[in-house]
């Protein structure tokens, strides 16, 4: 027998150890998965910390129908549900964001935009509605459970109420999808909106009643959105009762006095309501029901960009001797003109021009003064000219921007950093009004405009001169810009009317189709197992 | 140290010096060899004097004291020579053997010096030893043109002993005896085999060998003899690109492979795009898999230095890849690093330097264009555009420079001809024992704008060690840092011409922020200020012991431990003068990518009875791979001084992070077989794990089987002298796709931020971002590929041809699904795609004289890829299953179509019928079906985004001292709507970002006005109501690669110590010929993106 050297004896000791180790390390669980770094729908929705953070994610959903950074929508788009291509404005450049309605087909990334971030929303709200069912969450009760429940329902609600009246019957979802689905149908308009009733009923009954601040919802909430249902299918009285429910709550008022921040400065209540940090009802404000949130150099506080979008193109200006007229800073920020408004909402809409406190030297800038110290003509009023009335100089309502209070002079994105109106109380006796008028009671329904017109010093109206043109007119007076001026109107059946009267640009290509927008190709394309019928008028 | 050296091998030796005489001697022997070895230098022995004074004296005394006063130490057995002898010793200065001789002058002690040691012996010892010393064959190696061949291993046939010739071509061997037979052999050449009989003197020609047949090829998981193979590797070897200024191992394999496309990446240190034989998968990865040094490798190719890389096997048919299994779908590449070939420590520094200017610019607007733009763009939209008001449609800036006269050229500004400069230094070589190379590079390379450079340091040593005879350690290890720190100078085509550069004039010397007022459009120079780190550092290494295992001939255990960390630390900070709302903007964010694998390889080769040849593989595998990501940010630096490295100094704070880690599991088992060098075949079972797939589905089998005929070795072929060769491949195989990421079959949540109430916090919400799939599993791809190999006329034409079928099912499908499911796609197996091809690659030397060599390959590739199904749907039911538009899947039809409105020309002014949406400059959309409506009926293929075929050309002079090498590549579409490429944004001024034209410039194009009825270009503020690409022919000739090198004369080389010395001069892209109007057909790039750069390098290659 042939001995062994003594390397070979280390070395065959250190593979026999090898070999042992590389053995043992077989592991039957090697291959299973765990994530450790996301979270999954099964270890999230486990008890209502998991819920109210799936609730979160549905605010935000929310706010991505003004606000930027976002799911989908992009900056310009947020103009069509406020207004664009409607009675109030068109995008300067026609074509694009719904505004030259004889280009509008089913490849429009805005109608597709539109469409995907309310489903996204009814997926957010879904999967809650779904799992709060489920027996394993640790509820503390079941007020806990509905309240979460009503706010995902409100959300879902407030999301079908884009897609309804944007594109008409769409498909409902009652339930989380977790397979892919490819065999979806449209269900009628009528369903939608009983759907729709549905939840905002019982987010109606299940929502807290108490409005701290008007960040979150509230019973209120609810009842704005159930009152406006409720007009739409013609339940009157139904419409009423939810309305009276607001008003009848004190928590909410119009603000008809001096407050906030600016109260020392000159100006007027109306104004007050939209001066920054005057939208939170800690500041006195009790006419606000909901708000979409902004904070300045928050993470997560994203505002809305309705200076830039509202605004005229103000930096184009020029003075005589050449030098820029107007300087972008913290007045007015860098508006540059996404929606143009019509010559109606410039002048036309005004029935007290001179009185009506919302039409105030404070609300509306009608003139331009050079405030550029370096030239001749500092403080010269700028003339309107034909060259600059288009674009670049016309009534900014100051509304969209923080008037005087932009954080670093001005951002060029155009971002602002106020919270934007949802719901407020004066949207409650216009909702009272059009019930009224539905039941053909004109002297109610004057009652209520006038309430919103006395506040505001502008003369009443008379209740044989109150028809459903002049709520919208009224609404567009009080509301410009809050109200989702499409839905109104589609609502009201006036939206075609409406822009042929008032819109010089795209009431010359609306057709009578266009009251609804294409069901998107890209959804008719993917869904391959059934048919997403196509509008009329659409191919 | 030293001592305990010495105590060990004089153990060692006495142990030795019990066994009985002859085996005593036997290993003495070779204890002396090795020892003589270790010490191969004899100066110190030549150069030391010692002093000694010393009476009676034992010997063993007197050597520790010489021991002691020196470095000398003695071996001996105390057995075999009496220590204990008295002497008397007086020395003075004097050399070791004086002192030796003297020492022993009175006894039968001999001794022998070598360096530093010394061996005391008898004489009858040595005269035994000398009865053993072997015969010392000498001899002069050369290649068939007489030129002296180094570095060729010259070995005793079934044996390791050997030698390597030295730079002129002389070798010297030891042989036991006349009847050794030595066996010479070179990469690339013939091998030959010599019986020494009774020769001391043995000169040999070597023949180059064009095909390769003797190479040893890298299979996977071992190599293999080239002739022996069963399935299709092509063997790319970098020496012959070696002189073209590549930094990625990639760019070297372009054009040298059938079947592999490379693509031309367009900005410094970016990876090009790799695929071998088309598309397989839809939307898993296309990317093949890299294995380097014998172990997969998941870092980036960018990391290798061109110059460390020896090799590039590439594995095309499923079964010479089948040893990858699941990992295998989109081919191999197996890349090996250099290693030490001669025993002479070889130096060798490679530097280049090189210029790039950008090639087919397409001119942006000038003055007067731009003025114009304005003036069209105001008429369109109806607006005064009255060119005597021009200036009051111009901004402050712009109006103030027409009036003085001022323009500038952007692009001017900015496109710089851009440098690289590359340096190489490596040092390898070997001794019996040991095998080394070492190498580090540096490349630094700039871009045609200002600061999109590249920088990059590498470094490796590949370590090897034979501890005994069947024991080998090896080491390769590199390290990496790739630096892609700086913002790049941002885009300048839309910045108007009557810009300011400097604030208030060239002057001020400060930058213009909003050069034409815009301020959506900064000086493009400002992205400089941002202080921008981004560097990425990978560190690769493989530890691998290689066991013979004893008893059992022909096996071997070889256990490979890979590591790999990829850390990327990228930091940001812009100050508050250019993220002025957010008061600088500031973040540190940290990538961590850590692999292992473990590979345990039993291998057993063996030839029987000269002619059954086995080869046998079992694998055992295990992969390991983990990420993590942690990124930290801050917003409103009241202090913009500390930058990213104090992020606390911002108010507004925010961090993320990420985790996530993989396993997989593989077993194989290969056997190959060959029979009388004729017939050869394989098996190959893998089985595989992989973590990312569902519960249930994570495990696959895969299987592959080839059969080899070498018909030019049977007897009835022989007659037939003009042909070399003649083999006949024929495999099949399965090959699995797993590139989906982990993860995937998972639902996934994600977060979202929100407020409540002002003075409120950030609130974190989260929503279900994608759909779990608990079915997702491998996708799998059957090929069938048949080649041919082939050698006439002495080789003066060889090459092969192959054809392949292969069958992909069950896709690891990225599939769009309707978003009204909340989701927009989900991961799928679904369906099956088809791959056919061809592949035909020559090569042949027309001309081979000892001056002159021309050589010159040809590749050529075919590849139809089809649907053949998605999800068996019929749903209109025509009996013909369902497309998926939304996808753009098509039955039939390639992977990579163009689908949609067609387009014919541009709307004129008196066109009579004009659809609605449409006006005079748009482009037209035909009405494909006819029905007098634009409808979504009316988009169907309008042509495919593959090409049809590709082809390469390489020819290779040599003169003399100089050489050239000239490569040709084109990608063609061929006339039928393959390899199509949108160029829209050379058609519509209005593109990329629709109704900027209003306010920005563009790149000249003829674009539409009414009193210009363009049918190329569309109106200037055209917003295509229905989506359509502008098609264009991609299709391209380009002269690739061209170098001229020189090498200095050797000889005279040798006097300086310097071995050979090369200068070289090359060129890359030197011209494409295409219709494409956009920068790169192959990339399909066009204005706005990077343009296409053409290189000039010089360069020098030292080897001393």
């Amino acid at each position: 027998m042939k001995k062994i050297d003594i390397y070979t004896r280390k070395l065959l000791l250190i593979f026999s150890l090898m070999a042992i180790l590389f053995t043992v390390s077989c592991d039957e669980d090697l291959l299973t998965e765990v994530p450790k770094s996301f979270l999954s729908p099964e270890n999230t929705y486990t008890d209502a910390a998991g819920f109210d953070a799936g609730l979160i994610a549905l605010y935000r959903d929310g706010r991505g129908f003004i606000a930027p950074g976002q799911p989908l929508l992009v900056e310009k788009e947020y103009e069509v549900l406020y207004g664009q291509g409607v009675d109030i404005g068109w995008h300067i450049n026609k074509s694009p964001y719904i505004s030259d309605y004889s280009s509008l087909n089913s490849f429009d990334g805005t109608v597709l935009r539109y469409w995907q971030q309310c489903y996204y929303m009814i997926r957010d709200a879904n999967v809650i509605i779904t799992r709060a069912e489920d027996e394993d969450v640790a509820w503390d009760s079941e007020t806990e459970k509905n309240e979460i429940v009503a706010q995902a329902r409100f959300f879902r609600a407030f999301a079908y109420r884009i897609l309804v009246w944007f594109y008409g019957g769409v498909p409902i979802i009652r339930e989380e999808i977790t397979a892919p689905k490819l065999d979806f149908v449209r269900d009628t308009e009528d369903d939608v909106l009983a759907f729709i009733l549905e939840d905002l009923e019982f987010a109606s009954q299940n929502l807290t009643a108490d409005n701290p601040n008007g960040a979150k919802l509230s019973k209120a909430a609810a009842d704005y959105l159930l009152a406006e249902t409720y007009i739409a299918t013609q339940q009157w009285d139904a419409a009423l009762d939810a309305a009276d429910r607001i008003l009848d709550d004190t928590q909410y008022a119009l603000m008809t006095a001096r407050f906030g921040t600016y109260s020392s400065e000159p100006g007027d209540a109306y104004w007050d309501l939209f001066r920054l940090g005057n939208q939170d009802r800690t500041s006195g404000n009790t006419e606000n029901i909901l708000a979409w949130q902004a904070q300045y150099n928050v993470d997560g506080g994203t505002g809305p960009a309705t200076g830039r979008a509202w605004g005229p193109f103000l930096e184009k200006l020029k003075t005589p001797d050449n030098m820029q007229a107007i300087l972008k800073d913290e007045y007015l920020g860098r508006p540059v003109t996404f929606i143009r408004i019509t010559p109606w909402v410039e002048t036309g809409m005004w029935d007290d021009f001179d009185n009506d406190m919302r039409n105030s030297e404070y609300n509306v800038q009608r003139h331009f003064i050079i405030n550029n110290p370096a030239s001749a003509f500092y403080g010269d009023t700028i003339e309107q000219t034909p060259g600059n009335y288009v674009r670049y100089m016309f009534p900014y309502y100051k509304k969209f921007t923080h008037y005087g209070a932009h954080p670093q002079g001005y951002d060029k994105w155009g971002k602002l950093y106020n919270d934007w109106y949802v719901f407020r109380v004066a949207g409650v006796y216009l909702l009272k009004a059009e019930a009224y008028l539905g039941q053909n009671d004109q002297t109610n329904a004057a009652a209520q405009i006038n309430v919103l017109r006395t506040r505001a010093h502008a003369s009443q109206v008379a209740p044989a001169d109150v028809d459903i043109d002049y709520i919208l007119d009224e609404r567009c007076r009080e509301l410009l810009g809050e109200e989702h001026r499409r839905i109104t109107l589609r609502r009201t059946g006036k939206l075609v009317e409406r822009t042929i009267l008032h819109n010089p640009e795209s009431g010359t290509t609306i057709q009578s189709f266009n009251n609804l927008l294409p069901i998107p190709q890209s959804e008719i394309d993917a869904n391959t197992e059934a048919e997403l019928t196509q509008n009329p008028g659409y191919n | 140290m030293k001592k305990k050296l010495l105590c060990f091998e004089r153990k060692l030796y006495q142990f030795l010096s019990t066994k009985p005489m002859k085996i005593m001697k036997l290993s003495l022997g070779l204890l002396l060899f090795t020892v003589l070895q270790a010490w191969a230098v004899d100066s110190y022995s030549q150069s030391t004097e010692l002093s000694l004074d010393m009476d009676n004296v034992s010997i063993e005394n007197a050597l520790k004291t010489i021991e002691a006063k020196s470095e000398f130490f003695f071996l001996y057995s105390s057995k075999m020579i009496d220590v204990n002898q008295k002497i008397d010793l007086l020395a003075e200065n004097q050399l070791i053997d004086a002192v030796l001789d003297q020492m022993l002058a009175e006894t039968d002690i001999e001794y022998i010096v070598k360096d530093r040691q010394i061996v005391l012996t008898t004489q009858e010892m040595i005269n035994s030893f000398e009865s053993l010393q072997p015969l010392t064959i000498t001899g002069t190696i050369t290649d068939d043109t007489g030129e002296p061949l180094p570095g060729v291993n010259i070995l005793i046939k079934g044996t390791t002993t050997g030698s390597i010739s030295d730079r002129d071509g002389n070798y010297s061997i030891d042989v036991p005896s006349a009847e050794a037979v030595l066996v010479f052999s070179y990469i690339g050449y013939s091998v030959n085999e010599i019986a020494v009989g009774n020769q001391t003197s043995i000169d040999v020609t070597l023949q180059y060998d064009a095909i390769g047949l003797e190479e040893v090829i890298a299979v996977g998981y071992g190599t293999r003899r080239k002739s022996d193979l069963t399935g299709n590797i092509t063997r790319v070897k970098t020496a012959q690109t070696i002189d073209l200024p590549n930094t990625n191992v990639l760019q070297a394999l372009k054009g040298s492979v059938a079947g592999l496309s490379v693509g031309t990446p367009d900005r410094p240190g970016e990876s090009p795009s790799l695929r071998i034989r088309g598309m397989n998968s839809i939307s898993a990865n296309n990317t093949p898999l890299i294995v380097l040094d014998g172990i997969i490798y998941s870092g980036s190719l960018n990391n290798i230095s061109v110059g460390d890389v020896e090799s590039v096997d590439v594995l095309k048919d499923a079964s010479a890849a089948a040893v990858y299994g699941s990992r295998s779908a989109n081919g191999v590449l197996l890349i090996t690093t250099k290693k030490g070939i001669t025993e002479k420590p070889v130096f060798n520094f490679n530097a280049s330097y090189g210029m790039s200017n950008p090639v087919s610019m397409v001119p942006m607007l000038n003055p007067d264009q731009y003025l114009q733009k304005i003036l069209d763009f105001r008429e369109s939209i109806g607006l005064e555009a009255d060119p005597a008001n021009i200036h009051d449609y111009l901004t402050i800036t712009e109006s103030n420079n027409l009036t003085a006269g001022k323009t500038l050229d952007w692009m001017d500004e900015i496109i710089q001809p851009a440098s690289a400069q590359n340096y190489n230094l490596s040092v390898s070589g070997r001794t019996n024992k040991t095998n080394y190379f070492i190498s580090g590079s540096y490349n630094a390379t700039e871009g045609i704008v200002e600061n999109d450079d590249f920088e990059r340091i590498t470094a490796r040593v590949n370590f090897s060690n034979k501890i005994t005879d069947w024991f080998t350690v090896s080491l390769k290890s590199s390290f990496s840092n790739r630096d892609y720190s700086g913002r790049a100078v941002a885009n300048t085509w839309g910045l108007s011409p009557y810009s300011n550069y400097y604030v208030d004039g060239a002057d001020s010397g400060e930058l213009e922020e909003y050069p034409m007022e815009d301020p959506l459009y900064r000086h493009p120079y400002m992205y400089l200020e941002i202080d921008d780190y981004d560097v990425r550092t990978d560190l690769w290494g493989v530890l691998s012991s290689e066991i013979k295992v004893p008893f059992i001939d022909g096996l071997k255990w070889t256990l490979n431990y890979s590591l790999n960390q990829r850390i990327r630390n990228a930091y940001s900070f812009t100050d508050n003068r250019i993220a002025k709302t957010q008061n600088g903007s500031a973040y540190k964010q940290i990538y961590n990518n850590f692999d292992w694998t473990l590979d345990n390889i039993f291998n057993y080769y063996k030839v029987f009875n000269d002619v059954h040849s086995v080869d046998a593989t079992f694998l055992v595998s295990r992969e390991y791979q983990q990420y993590s990501y942690t990124g930290a940010f801050a917003t409103d630096f009241f202090s913009q001084i500390l930058g990213y490295n104090s992020l606390q100094l911002g108010v507004v704070p925010s961090v993320e992070s990420n985790y996530g880690d993989q396993n997989q599991t593989a077993l194989m088992g290969r056997l190959n077989y060959v029979f009388n060098n004729k017939y050869a075949i394989t098996g190959t079972v893998r089985r595989d794990g992989f973590s990312g797939f569902a519960e249930g589905n994570k495990y696959a089998n895969f299987y592959s089987g080839a059969f080899a005929w070498t018909l030019s070795n049977e007897a009835f072929m022989q007659g037939i002298s003009w042909l070399n060769l003649l083999k006949l491949r024929l495999s099949y195989g399965e090959n699995g796709n797993q590139a989906i990421g982990m993860y995937q079959t998972l639902a996934r949540m994600s977060t979202r931020q929100y407020v409540f109430g002002d003075g409120g916090g950030t609130s974190t919400g989260v929503y279900v971002s994608s759909m779990a799939n608990n079915t997702l599993g491998w996708e799998t791809s059957k090929v069938m590929n048949l080649g041919l190999d082939f050698g006439i006329a002495n080789n003066l034409l060889y090459g092969s041809i192959d054809i392949y079928n292969s069958d992909t099912e069950d896709l690891l499908l990225e599939r769009n699904i309707p978003a009204t499911s909340g989701f927009s796609y989900v991961w799928s197996n679904i369906g099956k795609v088809n791959n056919k091809g061809i592949e035909v690659s020559l090569n042949s030397t027309p001309v081979k004289s000892k001056d002159f060599t021309w050589n010159i390959g040809v590749v050529f590739d075919l590849n139809r890829n089809s649907i053949v199904s998605l999800y068996g749907a019929d749903e209109d039911g025509d009996g013909i299953e369902d497309d998926d538009i939304s996808n753009r899947w098509f039955i039939g039809e390639p992977l990579g179509v163009h689908y949609g409105y067609d387009i014919d020309g541009i709307h004129q002014t008196d066109d009579s019928e004009i659809p609605a949406g449409y006006v005079p400059g748009d482009f037209r959309i035909v009405d494909y079906d006819g029905d007098g409506d634009l409808t979504a009926e009316d988009r169907f293929i309008l042509g495919y985004n593959v090409p049809n075929y590709q082809f390469s050309i390489v020819n290779d002079f040599k003169y003399k001292n100089w050489s050239l090498y000239v490569m040709i590549n084109s990608i063609q579409g061929g006339g039928n709507n393959y390899y199509m490429g949108n160029n829209m944004y050379s058609h519509n001024p209005n593109q990329p970002m629709s109704s900027w034209t209003e306010r920005f410039s563009f790149p000249y194009m003829d674009y539409w006005t009414p009193t210009n009825p363009s049918n190329t270009a569309s109106r200037i503020n055209y917003d295509a109501p229905r989506p359509h690409p502008y098609l264009e022919d991609r299709s391209f000739v380009r002269i690739q690669d061209v170098t001229l090198s020189y090498s200095l004369d050797s000889k005279l080389l040798n006097k300086v110590n310097v071995e050979g010395l090369r200068l070289y001069i090359s060129g890359k892209n030197l011209y494409t010929f295409t219709k494409w109007t956009g920068f790169d057909p192959e990339n399909a790039t066009t204005v706005w993106s990077y343009p296409m750069m053409r290189t000039f390098t010089f360069g020098l290659d030292l080897k001393f």
